[in-house]
């Protein structure tokens, strides 16, 4: 019984830390750090396309987390989803705070960082270009299209991230896809 | 379902029905079977549905030790911007209460420093010259004031405090 108890303490299950960190437990808070970092920089970054940004965002995101943890309600929420919602926020509170969008010229030519850009080039080239053509949403359309293409959120978990309803998540999305449809054609017909 | 529904839901969610609402899937697409327009609008979703996926999907590297190092930063952020300020500024706040007291005590304990009627022949008031300890100290108490109630210390300065 003592072991069963003991694996739980030592159990990286979110919930289970996170329950330890509303009691101050700081280990618990790493341990957890650790499981929700690299899925909140995968958000932030497409959010804010910018990766060094993206890092700002999650740890002012870790700091609510931390200070705000007694708010945590495990019967309302899963901590990743909690976590989620608060990593959008910064982002989006970032991104208000940020300048204006890089000219689509400027990302575009930007150099890659790719190792072997010779066998990606095809690859990355295309990739600039949607994140160009992504740099000129607002913030919201563009947590909305990560959220769904990327983490496979449903209309209510986007809803929630953005506090707001379906239905104006369905028009978020909706009115992204115009503009991307837009600017990405000629790419969108290679694909298709 | 209304065929404005379907294309409701084709502008929002894409081009593959396995993305569409569960509950309104079947209806439209039966709907998309025998509306020829509404079956172009669909392929169509699919190429930006394609490119969106792999934008979406691309791999963000994140190592342990960067979640670590954020980790750390974030505790020590919370602790800097929360309790500890608190903790300085009463801290602070008690020095200087405690200051005012013991120097009011010292004067008190002293009569000659406090003024009396001078005698015709007494000599002048003397002031107080700088660096007599009495007057160190009610400087100290005054600045611990000042500091106390006036500054506010940004993260960095309470680093180097």
């Amino acid at each position: 019984m003592l072991q069963v108890n003991r694996g739980a303490e030592r159990s990286d299950e979110p919930g289970v830390l996170m329950v330890a960190v509303q009691s101050g437990d700081e280990d618990a808070f790493r341990r957890l750090a650790r499981r929700l970092y690299g899925p909140a920089i995968g958000i932030a970054t497409k959010v804010l396309g910018d990766r060094t940004e993206a890092e700002d965002a999650v740890q002012a995101a870790l700091v609510k987390l931390w200070r705000q943890a007694a708010s945590f309600d495990a019967g309302k929420a899963k901590v990743e989803t909690w976590f989620r919602r608060i990593v959008v926020n910064a982002c989006i509170d970032r991104k208000r705070a940020l300048k204006p969008v890089q000219p689509l010229e400027l990302v575009a030519e930007r150099a890659s960082d790719d190792p072997d850009p010779e066998v990606l080039a095809g690859q990355n080239a295309r990739s600039r270009q949607i994140s160009a053509a992504m740099a000129h949403l607002p913030a919201r359309q563009r947590t909305a299209i990560a959220l769904f293409y990327g983490e496979g959120a449903t209309m209510n978990e986007i809803a929630e991230a953005l506090e707001t309803t379906t239905k104006a998540v369905e028009g978020l999305l909706a009115r992204a896809r115009v503009e991307l449809a837009e600017r990405l054609r000629p790419l969108a017909e290679e694909v298709k | 379902m209304e065929r404005a529904r379907v294309i409701e839901i084709i502008a929002a969610y894409g081009g593959y029905p396995a993305a569409w609402p569960p509950e309104e899937r079947a209806a439209a697409e039966r709907l998309v079977l025998s509306d020829a327009p509404l079956a172009a609008a669909m392929n169509e979703a699919r190429g930006v549905d394609r490119l969106l996926r792999d934008w979406a999907c691309e791999l963000v590297p994140a190592t342990d030790a960067e979640a670590d190092a954020a980790a750390d930063r974030a505790l020590a952020e919370a602790y800097l911007s929360g309790a500890p300020r608190r903790m300085w500024m009463r801290a602070a706040f008690g020095g200087a209460i405690a200051a005012s007291l013991a120097i009011g005590a010292v004067l008190l304990s002293r009569p000659d420093a406090v003024p009396g009627p001078a005698a015709p022949d007494a000599p002048p008031p003397v002031q107080v010259a700088l660096g007599d300890p009495l007057g160190e100290d009610a400087q100290a108490a005054h600045d611990m004031l000042v500091w106390g109630n006036v500054f506010t210390p940004t993260p960095e300065e309470e680093m180097v405090l």
